[in-house]
């Protein structure tokens, strides 16, 4: 970058404060802006005092620009279009295991399967008449197994289909094919987190923290529009090559979580509770996975858990992308259970020197 | 005659095609996330959209910006008047989450004060400043753009930022206000 020294500091005196904020700022027409950059570029007194300027509200805003469009310093080469296992899978159990109502699906073609994600198995598909790439995941025909369960899907995916936001993959639509429901969402080229701490080990704490707030931003605007999300976790948030970041199943994974707690009667002691959404989250954990990032009080009555719960599994996410494992690695399902309500995990200065105390006090 | 930087200038000065083709390109996407939250069809959401941009075509010569945020309230205003139309005369059918009605979606978005108008507002601010940064960020050489990006985005201390590149404290304040001051030029009237 050029920095012209036209001008020495001593030849011209220092501009008001005021003035050195509209040029920070861009506030300053041409001429005006030009005479206080070639005094900038050559003193050091006038950057000290930009350093003390407050934002003004433009700059302000800036900062919560939460889609990374734009450029992202981090490296994010590792997010490569697909891994090498997963890359030889789709030949492995090619057409025969595609179900016979997508094979001819009227409106969207299946181009090959992405893998099995939480709740069923994903494809990549184009719709036929607009060409547009998406993602359709079939529903775990155990995750929907009557007429009331079926509208409860169809109510949380359109629910869904209301957020859009940089950090959020776009529902498009429920749609049914024979016995077969699956969802319509946005396709993103990328990978899970999980995946991505599997192929490059814990973070630097600046990229963790640098996700972790993108997926912040996508849960306020959730949050906004009055939806939970309920199943916040690493396998959950996708990433692209380009540092793009976008939570998975908003709504889907509200529809099964709450489905663990089926059988749990209301009124029943904590103890009792907590048994029992353990037996529940084993029989179904196959399909969603262990309890690994779940707030306490998600367990205890999952109706009543709000954003705050998907906040604490954020946490538990960001402990997850610095260490590399979750914060109660070990036990079984009601002893992780237990551990979110009743136990402080192991620090994160231990598990790792370089991460600033502040963060890992605040994690 | 010297030709206007803002992109609102150029449409009111000499109208040119390529100017509201940008002026197009920059708020479709957003009006289209808004109508498409409560329509239950693509084709009647676009119906709208074209609705929308042909008022914004045809009342732009007039519009005056009388303070901050005007712009963003008035296409608002442009917005909701073509959804109540189109759901009046049928061409709509709305879908509305969570309880409430349409009728309470047009009353809440006419109202500037209220909860949805705010939301409008946040989005529309992002999802300008996004555009125009992607248009400015081709124009700009690399090591400008990566000094104002890490230091007024990403938030990074300016020395950090400077030690990392190799240059000058100075150099960074210098590529911040340089970006900041063609965001401006170029979103003048559009963001405030």
């Amino acid at each position: 970058m050029s920095t012209p020294t036209t001008s020495h500091p001593e030849s011209t005196p220092h501009p008001e404060p005021a003035l050195l904020a509209a040029f920070l700022d861009g506030r300053l027409a041409d001429p005006q802006r030009l005479d206080v950059e070639s005094h900038v570029a050559a003193c050091e007194t006038c950057c000290e005092a930009m350093s003390k300027l407050p934002l003004d509200p433009l700059s302000a805003r800036l900062r919560d620009i939460s889609d990374d469009e734009v450029a992202d310093s981090s490296d994010w080469s590792i997010v490569t279009a697909r891994s090498p296992e997963t890359a030889s899978a789709p030949a492995a159990h090619s057409t025969h295991s595609l179900p016979a109502e997508l094979r001819d699906h009227p409106r969207y073609r299946i181009l090959e399967p992405l893998g099995h994600g939480g709740m069923g198995v994903v494809y990549k598909a184009q719709h036929r008449l607009m060409d547009r790439i998406v993602a359709l995941k079939v529903i775990d025909g155990r995750l929907i197994e009557n007429p009331q369960m079926i509208d409860r899907f169809r109510n949380e995916v359109k629910a869904a289909a209301m957020l859009t936001h940089a950090n959020i993959v776009r529902a498009y639509d429920a749609e049914q094919a024979g016995s077969l429901h699956f969802l319509v969402m946005e396709y993103v080229d990328g990978i899970s987190l999980a995946e991505l701490i599997q192929r490059k080990g814990p973070l630097p704490t600046e990229q963790a923290l640098g996700i972790v707030r993108k997926v912040a931003h996508g849960l306020q605007h959730a949050y906004q529009h009055g939806m939970v999300h309920r199943d916040i976790k690493p396998q959950n948030i996708m990433v692209t090559r380009t540092g793009k970041v976008r939570i998975l199943d908003f709504g889907l994974a509200r529809f099964a979580r709450e489905r663990e707690h089926a059988n749990v009667e209301p009124g029943a002691d904590p103890e009792t509770v907590l048994q029992r959404t353990a037996d529940s989250l084993t029989l179904v954990g196959s399909i969603l996975g262990t309890p690994d990032y779940i707030a306490p009080e998600q367990v205890m009555d999952a109706h009543q858990a709000d954003t705050r719960a998907d906040i604490y599994s954020l946490g538990c996410t960001c402990y997850f992308l610095l260490t590399g494992r979750p914060p109660f690695p070990t036990g079984t399902t009601l002893q992780k259970l237990m551990a979110h309500r009743d136990q402080t995990p192991t620090s994160i200065t231990e598990l790792r020197r370089d991460v600033p105390p502040q963060i890992a006090r605040l994690i | 005659m010297e030709t206007s930087v803002s992109l609102l200038e150029r449409i009111r000065d000499s109208g040119d095609s390529a100017d509201w083709q940008q002026l197009t390109e920059l708020y479709t996407p957003l009006v289209r996330i808004w109508i498409r939250r409560y329509s239950s069809s693509q084709q009647e959401a676009e119906d709208v959209i074209q609705d929308v941009l042909a008022v914004v075509v045809r009342r732009l010569p007039d519009f005056e910006r009388a303070r901050p945020g005007s712009f963003r309230s008035w296409l608002r205003t442009i917005t909701v008047n073509c959804l109540r139309d189109s759901w009046k005369k049928q061409r709509l059918r709305p879908v509305v989450a969570g309880g409430s009605d349409f009728q309470q979606v047009l009353e809440q978005l006419s109202d500037p004060g209220s909860e949805l108008s705010r939301l409008w507002n946040d989005e529309h601010d992002q999802h300008v400043l996004q555009s125009l940064l992607n248009r400015i960020k081709p124009t700009v050489p690399e090591p400008m753009w990566q000094s104002f990006f890490r230091v007024a985005m990403a938030g990074e201390a300016v020395e950090d930022v400077a030690a990392d590149l190799g240059v000058s404290v100075n150099s960074i304040y210098i590529a911040r206000s340089r970006v900041m001051a063609r965001l401006r030029e170029l979103g003048q009237g559009l963001i405030d």
